[in-house]
């Protein structure tokens, strides 16, 4: 079991996106299976973003592994919910509840 | 007959991907010297993301300097935006709408923008005038 936290900051949207999937799969391909998406720094995502954490989402559980997002802000929370992925990735309020979802 | 006040933010923009953010920060700006709510705000600017961002990434077969007009109108009650492009023919409402209820490993991302525009819109319409896309989204307040 390894463990990554990403912590992007301000916008996730089409101009940062790529950068930051390059993070999220370098997490993969090097050997993690839990990663925490810690959203305390992002003020903005739009579909682009969002496309990351469903890659990152399939990708862990392709190798058994688990994904947790937590310190959306209500904005952020309101676009998850919007796009029904709300109700299949595992969103916690703070860091120590995620990490606790993943352990 | 007494005229309403209109607020206008009207810009070019270059098709470039780092220019919506920017723009992102003007339509703010303007939107809190009108006292539109943040909430709103939010919304609008990644309605005009997710339309922006499509024209940009798709809208031209070469790589040459391009621009989008964006022109946001706000009135007692309404706001309305216009986005405009020379590009190729494109409909953003001839997209399916996405599967909602899909799990991880079925979810695609595909349409996605296009349903926060939706969301987001009181009325939205695509005309092509004289080899342009024209966009209309409004939103009553």
């Amino acid at each position: 079991m390894s463990e990554t936290i990403l912590s992007p900051a301000g916008r996730l949207d089409s101009h940062s996106a790529p950068g930051f999937e390059q993070e999220v799969l370098a997490a993969v391909a090097g050997g993690t299976t839990q990663m925490l998406i810690d959203f305390s720094k992002v003020q903005y995502i739009s579909s682009a973003g969002l496309r990351i954490v469903l890659i990152a989402a399939k990708k862990l559980k392709a190798v058994g592994g688990k994904l947790a997002l937590c310190s959306l802000n209500a904005s952020i929370a309101e676009v998850f919910k919007v796009s029904g992925f709300g109700s299949i990735l595992d969103i916690h309020p703070d860091q120590a509840s995620a990490l606790t979802a993943l352990r | 007959m007494s005229k309403q006040p209109v607020a206008i933010l009207e810009e070019a923009l270059p098709n470039d991907l780092a220019a919506i953010g920017a723009f992102a920060e003007r339509v703010e700006a303007f939107c809190a010297a009108e006292g539109v709510a943040p909430a709103i705000v939010y919304q609008l600017n990644l309605a005009i993301d997710e339309l922006a961002t499509n024209v940009i990434s798709y809208g031209w077969d070469d790589a040459g300097p391009h621009q989008l007009q964006i022109k946001l109108c706000l009135a007692p009650g309404r706001l309305t935006v216009l986005i405009e492009d020379d590009g190729r023919a494109f409909n953003p409402l001839d997209r399916p709408p996405p599967d909602l209820d899909a799990a991880i490993e079925a979810r695609a991302i595909g349409g996605l923008g296009i349903h926060f525009v939706r969301q987001f819109a009181t009325d939205f319409t695509y005309e092509r005038v004289a080899g342009r896309n024209r966009l209309t989204i409004g939103k009553r307040l």
